[in-house]
C-alpha cells in the first residue's frame, strides 16, 4: 500500500516514520537494536528487537518489544512495551518502558523528571532505543516501575543479576 | 535488513551521500528540519534560535509552548521568516545532484553515464577540466536548448553552469523572467532587479513589466487614480488569519471560518475544530515560504489530511483511548486492568506486614519471572 504513496497522501506521521525506518536500516545502531514496521499497511505499529548489551546480566539475550505510535506522532511520543515483558526496575510488569524520555511533556504528577528529560518532537525512535540501552546499563532505580525489582535491584545486585540470567536463558529457550 | 525493500525504495526522498563523505553528510543533515527529518520548508525560526519548518513548528506549539530542541519558552508571536535559511535550502537541493555526482564519479545509480572511464583520478580530473571548459566556454542562453533535447551526459555540467538551476522545478533564467531580489526577496524582471535595488528596494508594481519609467509611471497612477489599485484586488489577500478560541468559538462561527476560506462545513463541532485547526496550520505557514502553494491545492492538502487522519483511525489506532472516552470502554478497562491492581495492592500489604521482620531473601519473592 504504501508502495504507491506519494508524499502527498500519507499522513505526516507515516511520512516521518518511513523516514526514520529508512534512517534505522541504512544506518543500525552498532547492530545492537533492529526495528521496523511489522505488517506495510500500518505504520504506527513496529516492531524492535534489542540485544542485551555486553557487560550487563543482559548480555546474549534478545529482546522483543512493540512499539505503538500515536496518529499525531511525532507531537506525541510512542509507547514500548517488552514482549515478553523484561525484568528490569524501570519497565512495569507487563512489559511497558517506563522512561522519561517516552513520557509526554505536561504529565508528570511526580515531579521527578525535568522537562528536558521528556518528549519532544526533535526525539526520535532511535533516540529513545538508545536510552533503552543504556537503561540496560544503568536501570535507574529513583524512579523505578517494577518496585520490587527496583528494590531487590539496590538490596540484592548478585541475586537480581542472577534472575535477569535466567530469564534471559529461558526466553532463548536454553 | 533489506536496503532494497519496496517500501524503503518507494519514498521520494533524494539518495543519500555514500558514508563517507561524512563533510557533505553533516552539511546535508544540517538542512533538516528537526520535527519532520525532511529539509526544510518554509523554514522559520523562534526567539532562542532555532528553526524549523514553518508547519512542523507551528503545529509542535500548538501542543506546548516551548522549543523542541531546548525547551525554552516559544510561543507563536516569535516566529520569523528564516529567508537566509530558505535560500540555502533551495539552492543546496539543486546543487545536491551535482555534489553527489562529483562525490562519486564513477558508479551513478539514478543517471544514466557514458561507458566508465578507465581509472576513478583520471576519471575526475577529466570531469574538472571539462566542466571548467563548460562554464569558461557556454554562454547562458545556450544552455536552455541543451537541457531540452535531454542529453544525459551534459546534464550535471549545464546545472552548475548556469549556477545550480534544476530542470523541472525551475526553468533556466533568463532576463525576461522574473527573479528574486535578494534584498528585499521582491518578485520582479531579472533586468530591472540591479535599478530596483539602486534605488533602494520599492515595492515592485505588479502589472508592469519591468523598466524603471514604467514602474514611476504605475507609482504616479497609482497616487492620482484610485482606480488602477482596484485592479489588483483579485489578488487574494495573503494575510494571517487569526485563531479563534476553540473553547469559546460556537459552531456557526466556525462554520463561517470555514466557508470564508471555501472550506466544507460538514461534521460536528470536534471535526469543525479540527479542520479549522489544521486549515489555519496550512494557511498561514504557507505564507512563510517564497513557493506558496495555490489556495486549491492547499484545500486539496487539507482533504488528504483528514482522509488519512480517517484511515489510521480505521485502523484501530488510538484503540486505547478510543475505548476510554466511552462509559462501557472505560468500564471493559478496569474489568481488564483490575486484577493488575489488585495483585499490587496484595503485593504492598504483604509489604507492609513484613517490613519490621524481613530477611534479605525475602523481599524479592513477590516478583514473577514470566
Amino acid at each position: 500500500m504504501f508502495a504507491n504513496n506519494t508524499r502527498a497522501q500519507s499522513s505526516t506521521a507515516a511520512r516521518r516514520l518511513m523516514k526514520e525506518y529508512r534512517d534505522l536500516t541504512a544506518d543500525p545502531l552498532q547492530d545492537m537494536i533492529t526495528a521496523g514496521p511489522i505488517s506495510e499497511d500500518n505504520m504506527l505499529e513496529w516492531e524492535a528487537l534489542v540485544q542485551g548489551p555486553e557487560g550487563t546480566p543482559y548480555e546474549g539475550g534478545i529482546f522483543a518489544a512493540k512499539l505503538r505510535f500515536p496518529s499525531d506522532y511525532p507531537l506525541n511520543p510512542f509507547k514500548m512495551t517488552f514482549d515478553p515483558p523484561l525484568l528490569h526496575p524501570n519497565i512495569y510488569p507487563n512489559g511497558d518502558v517506563c522512561i522519561s524520555i517516552l513520557h509526554a511533556p505536561g504529565d508528570d504528577p511526580m515531579r521527578y523528571e525535568t522537562a528536558s528529560e521528556r518528549w519532544s518532537p526533535v526525539q526520535s525512535v532511535r533516540s529513545v532505543l538508545l536510552s533503552v540501552l543504556s537503561l540496560m546499563h544503568a536501570p535507574n532505580s529513583d524512579s523505578p516501575a517494577d518496585v520490587e525489582c527496583a528494590k531487590l535491584y539496590r538490596d540484592d545486585k548478585p541475586e537480581f543479576e542472577r534472575r535477569v540470567r535466567a530469564q534471559v536463558k529461558s526466553l532463548l529457550g536454553i | 535488513m533489506d536496503l532494497n525493500h519496496p517500501m524503503l525504495l518507494a519514498s521520494d526522498d533524494p539518495p543519500p551521500f555514500p558514508p563517507n563523505q561524512t563533510q557533505l553528510r553533516r552539511l546535508d543533515r544540517a538542512l533538516y528540519c528537526q520535527i519532520c527529518k525532511e529539509p526544510f520548508q518554509g523554514p522559520v525560526s523562534i526567539a532562542c534560535g532555532h528553526s524549523f519548518c514553518s508547519q512542523c513548528i507551528r503545529s509542535s506549539l500548538e501542543s506546548l509552548k516551548k522549543c523542541p530542541v531546548c525547551n525554552e519558552t516559544a510561543g507563536e508571536g516569535s516566529i520569523r521568516r528564516n529567508r537566509a535559511l530558505e535560500e540555502i535550502v533551495d539552492s543546496w537541493e539543486d546543487a545536491r545532484a551535482v555534489m553527489i555526482n562529483l562525490s562519486q564519479p564513477q558508479a551513478s545509480s539514478s543517471r544514466k553515464r557514458p561507458p566508465p572511464q578507465p581509472t576513478t583520478s583520471s576519471a575526475s580530473n577529466d570531469k574538472v577540466k571539462r566542466l571548467r571548459r563548460d562554464e569558461a566556454g557556454s554562454s547562458r542562453s545556450q544552455s536552455p536548448a541543451k537541457r531540452s533535447s535531454g542529453a544525459d551526459e551534459d546534464e550535471a555540467i549545464d546545472i552548475s553552469s548556469s549556477g545550480g538551476v534544476e530542470d523541472e522545478d525551475e526553468p533556466v533564467l533568463t532576463e525576461n523572467d522574473e527573479g528574486e531580489c535578494p534584498i528585499c526577496s521582491a518578485r520582479l524582471a531579472i533586468a530591472a532587479i540591479p535599478l530596483h535595488i539602486e534605488r533602494g528596494c520599492p515595492p515592485p508594481k505588479k502589472q508592469v513589466n519591468g523598466s524603471g519609467s514604467g514602474n514611476q509611471k504605475a507609482d504616479w497612477k497609482k497616487v492620482f487614480g484610485g482606480v488602477s489599485t482596484a485592479k489588483n484586488k483579485d489578488k487574494e489577500p495573503m494575510k494571517r488569519i487569526t485563531k479563534p478560541n476553540y473553547h469559546l468559538a460556537t459552531p456557526a462561527e466556525l462554520k463561517a471560518i470555514l466557508s470564508a476560506h471555501s472550506l466544507p462545513i460538514t461534521g460536528d463541532k470536534p471535526a469543525l475544530e479540527a479542520r479549522v485547526q489544521e486549515w489555519i496550520l496550512l494557511y498561514n505557514s504557507n505564507l512563510d515560504t517564497s513557493h506558496p502553494k495555490s489556495l486549491p491545492a492547499l484545500r486539496a492538502r487539507l482533504n488528504e489530511i483528514e482522509a488519512s487522519r480517517k484511515r489510521d483511525k480505521e485502523k484501530g489506532k488510538d484503540a486505547l483511548g478510543e475505548q476510554l472516552t466511552t462509559k462501557e470502554g472505560v468500564a471493559k478497562y478496569v474489568k481488564e486492568r483490575g486484577g493488575e491492581f489488585e495483585r499490587l495492592r496484595k503485593e504492598v500489604l504483604a509489604r507492609d506486614s513484613q517490613a519490621l521482620a524481613r530477611a534479605k531473601g525475602q523481599a524479592g519473592k513477590p516478583i514473577e519471572i514470566e
